[in-house]
């Protein structure tokens, strides 16, 4: 009789100490994915905050270039906008997502075609302030590569955690659930080619 | 976004805080700035590292570098005040890699300012000892006052601690699930003793207390596992001391998030 109930009690206490191991489990990778998300907003931001001054730098060498100081403005416009409206929620579905990494990968690509633009004006490459905001724009672009190739491990981990067969049935408990991660837009890889006559 | 390639380039296995994989530096000069860097730890907890290799094999610059920057686990790690001076010969690239916690005075525009105005000049010229040199000497002015040694001495080797705590735990779990009262007592005589040296003389009583409570409740844990497998006492496998170090170089375990810059020569 003693046994018996040695033996039930131990074999309760290894089931729930299971389950809480596995929802812990969850709402670490739950957390750890929240984290990592935020760091990409802030490496978005942190370009974002970098545009206006790059806009006002090259327009005093370049002012001929309206329309791709516009393209450039306009996207950060639209990247403000799409924030807005998506909120900073940390679980975004696919749909939400898309928007997000639309509207960021055409300031990339806006971006990349004013700096080719630059080419043509040497006064304005040889610029000290123009030469840092180089630097801190590819620091930048560094920064959000990596803060997303991050964010996408995370919820590597995370949807694992949960798609499981065990981890299904903790997750109702838990409330943590799959996330979408980044999946870069076709085509994104290539640089756009500006050709000069 | 490009994905990581099947062909990824392997992180090598760091030689001191300078690491020249392509033969750049002459023997004496690696030694010069070994000692230089290794002093520079020394006094003010910054670590940092020298990577000169062949050939990025075709891997990004930047990928690479906070790759193998996190890796080694360049910096401390509650300090994250790592920098890696990354340089590829064939492919003629520099970069800066700098850890999180420099972010703030190492900053992207003045790694760039470095690379452009101190490494790549003498590059050019193929002085590229004095060009590292310079480098180095220019990050070092830059974080200098950032950690001072005052802060150094503040850090009590933490994972000795538990290391320590940890295994007099068990002990004394193991003595009290032979005979709870021996358990109490050694525990609380071992509790207040590792208390007193680790912590100071107020902790004594405090050691005392958790140690007769290890004592006598771990006792009694490890002997109801003992008799629900029927007999002979278990060695409770689940005490890991839950420590991971960075692999096996002598870094701090530093993080980096890609800030830096990069440049060619």
């Amino acid at each position: 009789m003693n046994k018996a109930l040695i033996i039930i009690t131990t074999l309760l206490g290894i089931i729930l100490i299971t389950v809480a191991g596995i929802y812990n489990n969850q709402i670490n990778n739950d957390e750890n994915a929240n984290k990592s998300w935020g760091d990409v907003e802030a490496t978005y931001q942190r370009r974002a905050d970098l545009i206006p001054s790059l806009v006002e730098t090259v327009k005093g060498y370049a002012a001929h270039e309206k329309e791709t100081l516009q393209a450039v403005t306009e996207a950060r416009q639209q990247v403000t906008n799409i924030q807005a409206e998506i909120g900073t929620a940390g679980e975004l579905d696919a749909a939400a997502m898309q928007k997000l990494v639309g509207a960021q990968e055409q300031m990339s690509s806006a971006l990349s075609r004013l700096l080719v633009t630059v080419e043509k004006y040497p006064d304005l490459k040889a610029n000290q302030n123009f030469l840092d905001l180089q630097h801190q724009l590819e620091g930048t672009e560094n920064r959000i590569n990596v803060a997303r190739q991050r964010y996408n491990a995370d919820v590597a981990a995370l949807n694992k955690s949960v798609r499981g067969i065990l981890g299904r049935m903790v997750s109702g408990m838990s409330g943590v659930n799959v996330r979408q991660s980044f999946e870069a837009t076709a085509g994104s890889e290539i640089a756009p080619k500006v050709s000069f006559q | 976004m490009l994905a990581t390639s099947i062909f990824a380039k392997d992180v090598p296995e760091p030689s001191g805080h300078v690491t020249d994989l392509a033969k750049m530096l002459k023997t004496n000069q690696e030694a010069e700035l070994e000692e230089l860097l290794l002093s520079y730890k020394k006094t003010t907890s910054n670590e940092i590292a020298v990577l000169i290799i062949d050939s990025l094999e075709g891997e990004v610059l930047e990928q690479y570098s906070v790759k193998v920057a996190q890796q080694w686990g360049v910096g401390k790690k509650e300090k994250d005040n790592g920098v890696l001076l990354l340089i590829s010969k064939r492919d003629r690239k520099i970069r800066i890699e700098v850890g999180y916690g420099l972010e703030g005075t190492l900053t992207d525009v003045l790694s760039g300012r470095i690379v452009d105005g101190e490494i790549t000049p003498e590059f050019k010229d193929g002085n590229f000892y004095e060009g590292i040199k310079s480098g180095v000497d220019m990050i070092i002015k830059v974080i200098d006052g950032e950690y001072t040694e005052e802060n150094v001495q503040e850090e009590i080797s933490s994972d000795v601690n538990l290391l320590v705590l940890g295994a007099c735990a068990f002990v004394i779990a193991l003595i009290g699930a032979f005979q709870w009262i021996a358990g109490g007592i050694s525990g609380g005589i071992i509790g207040g003793f590792i208390f007193w040296i680790l912590f100071g003389p107020g902790f004594i009583i405090l050691g005392v207390i958790l140690g007769a409570i290890v004592g006598v409740i771990g006792g009694f844990i490890l002997r109801i596992i003992a008799e629900s497998e029927g007999g002979g006492s278990s060695s409770s496998g689940s005490y890991s001391s839950g420590y991971s170090s960075s692999s096996n170089s002598s870094f701090g375990g530093g993080s980096f998030g890609g800030g830096g810059a990069s440049g060619s020569w």
